[in-house]
């Protein structure tokens, strides 16, 4: 049985495999991003017919899939050649000095999909044992196998950095210096890959520019190692004295181009003169240079996509080892996973570094990462549009937060919703002391991460640790509380006209009423220190920030700035409610409950520690009519009209994931929930 | 931290559903016989003002950051700063109201030619292209008082390329020109620009748009007796 499992993990890095393993996901281990097309299920809930008329069907379709496009009309899904009865990746890699995009996807007609990545007779090609090369344009490579029935799309990016480490960069016969023209011309040996190892093909690259094509033949297969990195090195040579070459060449060529169309030569003749000496000199460097750097991309990328191919090495682990890995769901169109295991450094501190952070980190040191994963899938259900994330913590991270979490919302605030008024309701149940004390905690954990400043990072939370008093806080801010859009008013307020006197066109202010719809909102909190908030507030009443009445403090309004909120205060039974609509307060303090909560939102409110739905519909018709704009507020009212209820929620964390969902309710009308996102994105793109 | 963020995202929603803002931008000049004279360029947003106090609390809208308060405030110091460093401008005030969302920059200058360059440097410190700059010229021995703008294609095609929501900013968005001078005015060379009962003064309103689909529609030659 172990046997069999592992020769059909052997199989799963080819879609080809994947037809006979579903669940599997084609993608290392260590890829930072992944992403699962369920093609088969997408095209049981439309077609492509549908698809292909659909805006952002058709546009995913073609960014997601075939990146290079080359339609000779407008798109058809249907001369993609893909094969939709299998699934597709793509997957990222990112190592400590490029980023590999991978896309690998099933194929039906070999002809139709070479046609749409433009692959024809011109097509640079090398041939492997397993199958063949194309250079596509953007520095693009396809790899097709022999068996032809999928497709490796492998681009590159972020490979501003490729060559910063001065080791890396001599080794390949780079000099960093030479890179934007700034001296003469270089003539420097490329050596053979850093990674290079007997079961990697030697590939000679003839990356000249296309102008001028290069042919350079093709080493052998290199039997041990010494001939092998020999073939390469004599191989990358041919390939960087072509590019040198062909850069020439194309400059040569350059030179000599006459403009005879609209060109006064009388005009501009000394300028144009002074800058094509300027500019031909740098250009053509330049251009060698990246011809060079492209070369050894090239060469990256074919051993990068040729070490996946032949994936029995024991070092190449799959996504499915990510410690406790799920699966995507049957109904799930796409699904995204996160690992943080692909992060590096320069992840972690971005392009030009985090406040600087990479100064002190070598591009090179390994971070401490962990088996931290996350994963948000797209599913269809018959009734709903779900994202489902799921979060993987490690042991520390899913103790701090469970300690966070654990809390239930407060029954008392049930007085205060109404599901059927109120436009949304955020709602969530949180321990503030734990929260406090689990600060300090979460800070060393994320820090130690980053490798960066540990030891100053650890003092600054221990001494959170002492300054804050976290049971006293705690008692102020229980850590439950919700947040109510209640509803969307007209409201009044006065602006500055200029009226002109006709006889000296002299202008004086006038001022006029407008009117505005803005909502109103009710924010609530539980306290068990009311004592101490009433201190606040009074000590605001003292210094002038707040009028009380009625025990209804009112926040005065900030002189100079206007703000179209009136903001309102109370306590009651232990909570604080701040609120825009004076009614509202009021009658807070009257004990006048406006709540009625449904037993659907009262079950979700028990079962987890974040939720919160909003009710697009009831917006409808809420907004001011413009008369130079009508059709534009009958598309707004349209498509609010047809948005079903949207919930979220998030409960604790379990067996080190957590979990969080996003719903759209499809109305009653839509039978099928794929369809009706895409048109409704189509229909907001219009909006 | 999270309320705080629900909340911003909903303004943000309601700042977008709130269709096209409102706002003029009016330019006053105040010429004397011998040239000299005070120039005051007005933004006026109060119309809008429910809006932009919604947008103001935010951080980017459509994509757009928000500047903040003091960032305006420092914003207009250093207009203030390069126009008072232009011989002959003086007399330099900026005027920031944020409870009706009115700005203003006015100045005096001792030759009109001053005006153009005081527009070259503030574009030049906005990084816009100078090429969006009217042109004033006022001629003391034929007494012609003339502006001339020329709608550059890069300005046309740059609005072109606005979203949707971006260019829906400018819908009824207008723009004021008054001129206003010692002598009486002879004619005035733009159809649409009225002259006031006095006959010293000069009016000319028009929708910001049609500035921008023909930047000749500002053009004015003033003839005074």
């Amino acid at each position: 049985m172990k046997k069999l499992y592992y020769i059909l993990l052997c199989g799963i890095m080819v879609p080809v495999a994947a037809k006979a393993q579903q669940s599997a996901i084609p993608a290392p281990r260590d890829a930072k991003f992944v992403l699962e097309y369920n093609l088969p299920f997408i095209f049981t809930q439309t077609s492509p017919e549908r698809l292909n008329l659909s805006e952002i069907g058709s546009q995913m379709y073609e960014a997601l899939l075939v990146k290079n496009k080359n339609y000779e009309s407008e798109p058809d899904i249907n001369k993609s050649g893909i094969d939709h009865s299998r699934k597709a990746y793509m997957h990222i890699v990112s190592t400590d000095s490029i980023e590999y995009t991978v896309r690998l996807l099933p194929v039906k007609n070999m002809d139709l999909f070479k046609q749409s990545i433009e692959i024809n007779a011109k097509t640079e090609q090398s041939k492997v044992d397993k199958g063949t090369f194309y250079n596509l344009k953007y520095r693009d490579l396809a790899f097709i196998p022999n068996a032809g029935d999928y497709a490796v799309l492998v681009s590159s990016s972020s490979t501003y950095k490729a060559f910063d480490d001065s080791a890396r960069a001599e080794r390949w016969g780079i000099e960093y210096d030479k890179g934007y023209g700034w001296d003469g011309a270089t003539t420097t040996e490329i050596a053979p890959p850093e990674e290079w190892d007997t079961t990697t093909e030697a590939y000679a690259v003839a990356d000249a520019a296309e102008a001028v094509p290069v042919e350079v033949e093709i080493a052998p297969p290199p039997p041990p190692v010494v001939s092998a990195r020999d073939a390469a090195r004599e191989a990358a040579r041919a390939a960087s004295e072509a590019a040198e070459a062909a850069a020439e060449a194309a400059a040569a060529v350059a030179d000599t181009v006459v403009y005879t169309e609209g060109y006064d030569e009388d005009d501009d003749a000394v300028d144009s003169a002074a800058s094509a000496v300027e500019y031909t000199y740098n250009d053509s460097e330049y251009e060698a240079y990246q011809s060079k750097k492209d070369s050894i991309f090239n060469i990256w990328m074919k051993d990068f996509v040729t070490g996946f191919v032949n994936e029995n090495k024991d070092s190449y682990s799959r996504l499915q080892q990510l410690k406790d890995f799920e699966a995507p769901q049957k109904n799930s169109a796409a699904t995204f996973y996160m690992n943080s295991m692909g992060f590096n450094v320069r992840d972690l501190y971005g392009m030009y570094g985090f406040f600087g952070m990479n100064r002190y980190n070598k591009n090179q040191e390994a971070v401490k990462l962990n088996d931290n994963w996350s994963m948000i899938q797209l599913n269809f259900a018959t009734d709903a549009i779900q994202l489902n994330a799921t979060s993987r913590l490690t042991d520390q991270m899913s103790k701090s937060s469970n300690r966070i979490y654990k809390r239930k919302f407060n029954k008392k605030f049930n007085k205060y919703i109404n599901s059927q008024t109120d436009i949304g309701v955020m709602g969530m149940a949180m321990n503030t002391k734990n929260y406090l004390e689990e600060t300090p905690v979460i800070v060393k954990e994320v820090m130690s991460t980053f490798g960066a400043w540990a030891d100053e990072s650890a003092l600054i939370a221990d001494l959170f640790g002492i300054v804050i008093d976290e049971k006293a806080i705690g008692k102020v801010i229980w850590g439950d509380g919700a947040f109510v859009m209640t509803n969307v008013k007209e409201k009044e307020y006065q602006s500055i006209k200029y009226k002109w006197d006709e006889e000296s066109y002299e202008s004086s202010e006038e001022e006029v009423t407008e009117k505005e719809m803005l909502p109103n909102f009710l924010l609530m909190f539980d306290t068990k220190d009311e004592a101490i908030i009433k201190k606040i507030l009074d000590f605001g009443v003292k210094k002038n920030a707040y009028q009380v009445n009625n025990n209804i403090y009112v926040a005065k309004k900030l002189s100079g700035r206007y703000d179209p909120f009136e903001y309102f205060c109370t306590v009651k039974d232990g909570i604080v409610f701040i609120g825009t609509e004076l009614q509202e307060i009021e009658n807070i303090q009257k004990g006048i409950h406006r709540g009625s909560v449904s037993g659907a939102d009262k079950k979700l409110m028990k079962n987890n520690a974040v939720f919160g739905w909003f009710h697009p519909k009831r917006l409808v018709g809420k907004f001011a009519q413009s008369d130079d704009d009508n059709l534009k507020m009958i598309r707004v009212n349209n498509m609010l009209n047809s948005l079903g209820v949207m919930q979220f929620h998030s409960g604790k964390v379990k067996n080190n994931k957590v979990k969080a969902d996003f719903n759209l309710m499809t109305p009653n009308s839509r039978a099928n929930s794929f369809e009706y996102l895409m048109y409704l994105i189509d229909d907001l793109k219009h909006l | 931290m999270k309320i705080k963020s629900i909340l911003l995202s909903i303004l943000l929603l309601i700042s977008l559903l709130s269709l096209s803002s409102c706002f003029e931008t009016i330019e006053e000049i105040n010429l004397n016989n011998d040239g000299s004279g005070r120039m005051v360029l007005t933004f006026n947003g109060s119309q809008s003002k429910a809006k932009l106090a919604s947008i103001m609390k935010l951080k980017s809208v459509n994509g757009h950051r928000v500047p903040s308060i003091p960032e305006i405030n420092s914003e207009l110091a250093q207009t203030a700063a390069q126009l008072k460093a232009i011989p002959g401008i003086s007399n330099v005030k900026t005027n920031a109201d944020f409870q009706n969302y009115i700005i203003s920059v006015s100045f005096d200058f001792k030759e009109v030619s001053q005006i153009n360059q005081a527009f070259s440097k503030m574009l030049t410190a906005y990084k816009i292209p100078t090429y969006n700059a009217a042109t004033y010229v006022y001629n003391k021995s034929t007494k012609t008082f003339t502006k001339t703008y020329q709608l550059n294609p890069a300005t046309k095609k740059q609005y072109n390329e606005l979203k949707q929501e971006d260019k829906d900013v400018f819908k009824s968005a207008q723009y004021t020109s008054v001129y206003r001078f010692q002598s009486l005015v002879k004619s005035v060379a733009n159809a649409k620009a009225s002259v006031s009962a006095s006959k010293k003064a000069v009016m000319h309103k028009t929708p910001i748009l049609n500035i921008v689909n023909s930047g000749a529609s500002v053009n004015n030659s003033i003839q005074l007796q």
